[in-house]
């Protein structure tokens, strides 16, 4: 099942990595190769493996074999594989220029005879060299005759698994082949030339037995090491995003010479370095492992909302968390201060890591046999650790210390502590209630029937806060008092001193720019005052003053609840001066003693 | 359809002289602020204010484990120093400071949200609102995102003693985690969040795919978005998930929780929201006309919070509110205008076209899950399972894109709904053990 998977996989690694770009035209596949159904990808792979494998060796040695492979100038790609198993099957490469076959492989391959030479020419530079190194290994490993050289990776038992399913495959397709081979051949011999018969099928089926073990090794090894890699550097995602723009980069163009790297995968293996394509391999890993750990969401979608498939949301998440990814996992991240919010986001990741691992071993194998996932796809050895963007995913933690106790409903509850309705304070009962004061409409602010001498002056609008408090301490009665209607507003002033405002001005003021010194001191400085006298006073008058002072000076950037801000500009006596002593004289007095103030703190 | 709401407001005056500390953009003032702009709009004349009664610690623990809950009656600034580690297992400390009155605060907020569903359930009102309350982060055994004790979980608890299954909605910007994972394994109480997901925003949790587990799966609902949402797109994603959920889910009750940190300009949020796109939220689900309990949560610009509570007790009193704040002792905050909307955001809307139609067909796709969870489930062989098929098929139009299964399984469940709509769905299990479920289609009763 490994092995399968892993031969997938290596389609998958091909594909997503970009040398799909145009060497793999899938479209073009001739219909000798759709007989192999399912397994057509995975022989593609396996041919690329081995191909690509051998191309840098080769260019190791100096020849240059750009891929993918073009025809002449106009850009075709050439099936290589196609290509190559249709000499293949003729007999190899000598055979088919000895009996002057080309014509007939460009006509398999549904090409025009017009590109025979370039055919002919991309099969000596590509893929001769590869017969003949296909061969002579094979003849080692004859000489062998034991597991070593380079293919002792592979088990008896996996080597005979795919003797067989090869022996299959080109039994099959040598059949269609070879009758229209002979078909092909009388026609040549009809012209004139001498025919030279000979090559079994068996031999290359022996030749591609080989070529898919080798194939194999690689894709099998470098996923069981991309799994070990990846497992034990977690963590370490420094240069994911650009990981995934070099992914798209690929993408968009194939033939970037950084591409070409990827083509080895028996170096993969012993690969150390951190270059994007390992990368890229890897992290397609970790989300084929994700997904199978969610693949109880994957199963879900209906039939009907199939284009849907979650991996669109594993893609927008990779490209969302990681490029984006530290921006401080708590909450007050993005709040100016610091001096609060030093809530270690380490801790808070271990504990994320502890959930997961808890969420997993505790419900995770259970619900995945519950919802009953294709279990026999999932290796037993596999374990299904949370991979990749599992990280960052913070799971729903459960257990009896997480849920809620629900009882079985069994109908409504009567219920003894009815008494616990909270206590009716509006509208008031009996006497105390006063019905002549509402017959306002609501929202009773009427700028037209303002009587003030200058409308929305500073002063009216203070004559109708206070006008409307007023009121709404008539209507209220005893309940003003219990909302702390009292305490609200700049009123709150008039109980401090100005000796007392001063004081809290001056001490707010030596904290600054951060209260963290002054709170906690503050019934030290005003032992006269209670705490809720401090808060009180520090709401209703310290900051309204601030914002009233930003209102005119700043209007453009309020914020009256950064505590971080200067408070220097705040007059000393404003509040209960204004209060006691309405009139316009007084009022463009403390406006401007602001003024002054401002510039006498900023000295 | 009632002739008119009877709606009661809980309110105690003590909260606006709770302070979280210096710099902690949590201001309990915001209370006092709303409140006081809620009476200069004269709206008190149209409902009844409730004065809470302090929660008892036995009342937290209907949900909360003892000992976090004796813990945190135990704890005080001063005593900080001496319980390092149980301050770090509570989870208390940084972002859930320890201050002055902090179980006298949690006593008011979540009696407020208990009393309101006391209230609800004894039926002498039809909407209670307590904007104190809603602090959905609080876990069953520790603090988080500056919530202590769930009055959320508390209320929904209370509310379930008279109602087989209550809808829990949040549009607060983050995730309402507590209330999900209080209760994920029950069907009884369904939890809808819409929130800021990704960017390691708080709390991280609320993914689309976590539905709920055992009895409770497909009975949590995340709708995930990403930054710089607008009103058009909110509200229409709303309304659609909001109305399919109720009509499958036929809640006895409703609970709301308006976090007012989604609003545009919020100190933590990141949403372009205005006020008259969040109280559209509260508008359509008053319209259900179910027993609702609307509750505060985040906010952290407390002059919008305060407009923007003000605005929508306004809307569930059904009583458009003139723009400008009439005169109050606290005019001063929402100067230079004075006005009660806010100014529009200007984060760039990350929510593509496409994206916010993925998630809506996604978790319309949970719901029908959900709904065919409450269903009756039948054992049938194989022959009895064609004959419905083919009754239905004759009844009305059927889907028959789903019928492509492999037929050689043993076993399978039809799942079937006898209510409002009939949902057809065969699961089956393949001898390699592999499940497939199959929706057949569902018919509605025209």
């Amino acid at each position: 099942m490994v092995t399968n998977g892993a031969a997938l996989d290596c389609v998958e690694i091909v594909n997503k990595c970009g040398t799909m770009g145009g060497h793999l035209d899938v479209d073009n596949v001739g219909k000798d190769l759709e007989q192999f159904g399912d397994n057509k990808d995975r022989l593609r792979c396996l041919f690329d493996l081995v191909l690509s494998g051998y191309l840098k060796e080769v260019t190791w040695k100096g020849l240059f074999r750009p891929m993918p492979a073009m025809l002449g100038n106009d850009g075709q790609s050439l099936d290589l594989l196609k290509l190559f198993l249709v000499v293949r099957e003729i007999g190899g490469y000598e055979l088919v220029s000895n009996e002057g076959l080309w014509a007939f492989v460009v006509k398999e391959l549904g090409l025009g005879f017009q590109v025979l030479a370039s055919v002919k020419l991309i099969y000596a530079k590509y893929l001769y060299e590869l017969e003949k190194w296909l061969r002579s290994n094979l003849e080692d490993r004859k000489e062998d005759n034991a597991c070593g050289g380079n293919f002792g990776f592979l088990t008896l038992e996996q080597e005979k698994d795919f003797r067989g399913l090869f022996a299959n495959r080109i039994g099959r397709q040598g059949v269609v082949n070879k009758v229209a081979l002979i078909e092909y051949r009388k026609h040549k011999k009809f012209i004139g030339k001498d025919s030279k018969n000979g090559v079994g099928v068996s031999d290359t089926n022996s030749r591609f037995r080989l070529q898919d073990r080798v194939g194999k090794v690689y894709g099998d090894d470098a996923e069981n090491e991309c799994r070990k890699e990846f497992s034990t550097r977690k963590r370490k995602r420094k240069s994911l995003s650009e990981m995934l723009s070099w992914v798209m980069l690929v993408a968009k163009c194939h033939d970037d010479p950084s591409v070409r790297e990827i083509l080895e995968p028996s170096k993969w293996i012993n690969h150390k370095g951190d270059e994007f394509w390992i990368q890229a391999i890897r992290a397609r890993e970790a989300l084929r492992q994700k997904r199978d750990g969610h693949s109880v969401i994957e199963q879900s979608p209906l039939q009907k909302n199939q284009e849907m498939h979650p991996s669109m949301y594993d893609d927008d998440f990779l490209n969302h968390h990681f490029t984006e990814k530290l921006r401080c996992s708590e909450r007050l991240s993005r709040s100016n201060s610091c001096s609060c919010s030093h809530c270690s986001s380490g801790s808070t990741f271990d504990s994320q890591l502890m959930c997961l691992h808890r969420t997993h071993s505790e419900c995770g194998p259970k619900e995945l046999s519950s919802i009953a996932i294709d279990l026999s796809s999932l290796d037993t050895s596999m374990t299904v650790e949370p991979y990749g963007d599992d990280i960052f995913r913070r799971q729903v933690a459960v257990g009896p210390r997480f849920q809620a106790e629900v009882p079985e409903w069994t109908g409504p509850v009567s219920d003894s502590d009815s008494k616990w309705l909270g206590t009716r304070q509006w509208p008031l009962s009996g006497g105390e209630y006063d019905s002549l004061a509402i017959t306002d409409p609501i929202g009773s602010r009427q700028p037209n029937s303002c009587s003030c001498q200058i409308p929305n002056s500073v002063e009216c609008i203070r004559f109708h806060i206070a006008e409307n408090r007023m009121k709404l301490k008539l209507e209220l009665g005893s309940l003003f008092y219990h909302w702390r209607f009292d305490g609200m507003g700049e009123e709150v002033s008039l109980r401090w001193t100005a000796e007392e405002e001063k004081k809290f001005k001056h001490m707010v003021q030596l904290e600054s720019p951060s209260l963290n010194a002054f709170w906690p001191r503050a019934s030290e400085f005003f032992p006269e005052k209670t705490w809720q006298d401090l808060i009180s006073y520090y709401f209703n008058v310290f900051l309204i003053r601030r914002r009233s002072y930003q209102n005119r000076v700043t209007p453009k950037s309020i914020d009256s609840d950064d505590d971080e801000s200067e408070f220097g500009c705040i007059s000393d006596s404003f509040g209960s001066y204004a209060l006691k002593v309405p009139g316009s004289n007084t009022l463009t007095c403390s406006q401007n003693n602001q003024c002054i103030d401002l510039e006498l703190d900023e000295h | 359809m009632r002739s008119k709401e009877k709606i009661s407001n809980f309110y105690d005056g003590d909260v606006g002289s709770i302070y979280f500390g210096p710099n902690h953009p949590m201001k309990p003032h915001r209370l006092c602020m709303t409140h006081h702009s809620v009476l200069a709009y004269d709206l008190h004349k149209k409902m009844e204010i409730y004065r809470t009664h302090k929660a008892y610690p036995v009342e937290f623990a209907q949900f909360h484990s003892a000992d976090y809950v004796e813990f945190l009656h135990r704890i005080t600034p001063d005593t900080l120093h001496l319980f390092s580690n149980e301050l770090a297992k509570y989870n208390l400390g940084e972002d859930c400071s320890v201050f002055e009155n902090l179980f006298e605060f949690c006593q008011i907020y979540a009696g407020g949200t208990i009393d309101a569903a006391r209230r609800l359930n004894n039926q002498p009102c039809d909407i209670a609102i307590n904007w104190a309350g809603g602090l959905h982060h609080a876990k069953k055994c520790e603090a988080s995102g500056f919530c202590y004790v769930n009055d959320l979980v508390l209320g929904i608890l209370e509310l379930l003693k008279y109602h087989a299954r209550v809808l829990f909605i949040d549009i607060d910007v983050h995730h309402g985690d507590g209330v999900e994972e209080a209760f994920y394994f029950t069907d009884r109480v369904m939890t809808v969040s819409f929130h800021k997901y990704g960017d390691m925003f708080f709390p991280g949790t609320g993914d689309v795919k976590d539905i709920g587990e055992r009895e409770g799966k497909f009975y949590a609902i995340n709708v995930p978005l990403k930054d710089g949402i607008d009103d058009t797109s909110y509200t229409r994603l709303f309304k659609s998930i909001i109305s399919k959920v109720v009509e499958m889910y036929q809640p006895g009750a409703i609970v709301l929780q308006c976090g007012a940190d989604s609003l545009a300009g919020d100190r933590l949020g990141c949403f372009n929201l205005s006020i008259d796109g969040h109280a559209e939220c509260v508008i359509i689900v008053k319209k259900f006309n179910l027993p609702l309990l609307v509750t505060g949560g985040g906010g952290y610009t407390k002059e919008n919070v305060a407009r923007c509570w003000t605005f929508e007790t306004g809307v569930l009193l059904d009583t458009e509110l003139p723009i400008e704040i009439p005169e109050n002792e606290y005019i001063k905050y929402f100067a230079p205008e004075c006005l009660l909307n806010i100014p529009n955001g200007h984060i760039e809307n990350l929510n593509s076209k496409s994206y916010l139609s993925t998630i809506r067909s996604r978790c319309k796709c949970w719901k029908i899950f959900a709904a065919s969870n409450m269903l009756q489930v039948y054992r049938c062989k194989m022959f009895h399972l064609i004959s419905i098929f083919l009754i239905l098929m004759k009844m009305s139009k059927i889907r028959m894109s789903a019928w492509t299964s492999t037929l050689k399984t043993s076993k399978f469940n039809v799942m079937m709904n006898t209510t409002m709509v009939t949902t057809i769905m065969i699961i089956t299990r393949t001898c390699e053990g592999r499940l497939h479920i199959f929706l057949l289609g569902s018919i509605s009763p025209q």
